[in-house]
């Protein structure tokens, strides 16, 4: 009998050309990436060892491009479905992992694989667009889980901002290029006096790791204004 | 030289952080899950720092402290101790203080300022290790 096409020597040759494939699609989308901005600012608050969670705020499609370009170490968005439907999302969205908030993985799996490609896959994670807030997700509202998610898997926000040129100045609607907008870390801890307040807020013996939803929420408006202050 | 650190810790993701953390500073870790386990390696070998959480089931962070001042006196050494811990206690900073822990850092952390606590507390012991 024959050897089937499918054996393993097939298969590897296959496996090695859909990875060569990616790489090089990966690479192209890097390099688009760059070609579209035109500076940035506070660039040093994108960290190369600590996995990070970015919070962007959507100015347009082509923001999705921008952040993979600059951060280099694979990331993780965290996404809701529908943005796979538009423009050229679905392929950038190829180069890149995404969880999607309301189709694959919803509820607690999703928070479950958020936390794995913190933890385990050292990945960075970046909610795109900053509608997280309106995911509709009991986890997401007000930011509450990726509070929860920053706290347990110990790791700092960023707040992350695109500011596009043709925006003041439509003559340059051809080619748009745009700056981007780091903001300082934010680590959702005790110790951090933008916290302080909320954590020594109880009085006894409790864990701070288990803030109520409320606190929680709170905790994510002041981090909402921090971005908010970004992008403006 | 390469600095030995011992994490002990029962929380799993913790634990892997950290080691993960601490490895790309060069650093080299042992990490256990237990104070009985942690005792074991101090009892095998002596360590430039030692992170621990206070509270865990079995012996915890403050027995375990204990247990190891009493073996660094019979070794006439001073293994400098870093506390952490996810729960709020008038008692366990008290605690620390007696077992002389250079520092007591709360849960969830400041990975930054964890790391900035940790060199300088080895470059400390490093200084007086070999007075000039």
């Amino acid at each position: 009998m024959g050897k089937s096409i499918f054996s393993d020597g097939f298969d590897l040759r296959w496996r090695l050309l859909r990875r060569v494939g990616y790489r090089a699609v990966r690479g192209l989308s890097y390099l688009l990436g760059r070609l579209f901005i035109r500076g940035s600012v506070g660039l040093e608050n994108l960290s190369t060892v600590v996995p990070t969670i970015y919070l962007c705020s959507y100015t347009r499609d082509l923001d999705f491009l921008i952040l993979p370009a600059l951060t280099r170490r694979e990331l993780v968005f965290l996404s809701p479905a529908r943005i796979a439907e538009k423009g050229l999302i679905p392929w950038i969205l190829k180069t890149n992992f995404v969880l999607f908030a309301d189709g694959e993985y919803p509820g607690y799996r999703f928070f479950r694989e958020a936390m794995r490609s913190l933890t385990e896959y050292n990945r960075s994670v970046a909610l795109y667009p900053d509608a997280a807030a309106s995911y509709g997700k009991a986890f997401m509202e007000k930011y509450a889980g990726i509070i929860k998610l920053a706290m347990k898997a110990n790791v700092p926000i960023v707040p992350v901002s695109m500011e596009w040129d043709d925006i003041d100045s439509p003559e340059k609607k051809v080619f748009p290029r745009g700056r981007l907008k780091v903001g300082e870390k934010v680590y959702i801890s005790p110790n951090n006096k933008e916290f302080k307040d909320i954590f020594f807020k109880r009085r006894g013996f409790r864990k701070f790791g288990s803030l109520p939803k409320d606190d929680l929420q709170e905790i994510g408006r002041r981090v909402a204004l921090r971005l908010r202050r970004v992008a403006v | 030289m390469e600095k030995h650190i011992l994490l002990v810790d029962d929380d799993p993701l913790v634990l892997k952080s950290l080691t993960r953390l601490l490895s790309t500073t060069r650093y080299q870790i042992e990490a256990v899950k237990n104070g009985r386990e942690a005792l074991e390696k101090c009892s095998l070998q002596t360590f430039d720092l030692a992170i621990c959480d206070i509270r865990m089931p079995g012996v915890d962070g403050i027995e375990f402290g204990k247990q190891l001042r009493e073996l660094d006196r019979t070794r006439n050494c001073m293994t400098p101790l870093i506390f952490i811990t996810g729960y709020a206690s008038e008692q366990a900073p008290i605690e620390a203080l007696r077992l002389k822990a250079v520092d007591y850092v709360l849960k969830p952390f400041d990975i930054d300022q964890l790391m900035s606590i940790v060199s300088k507390t080895l470059k400390q012991s490093e200084k007086t290790a070999t007075p000039s």
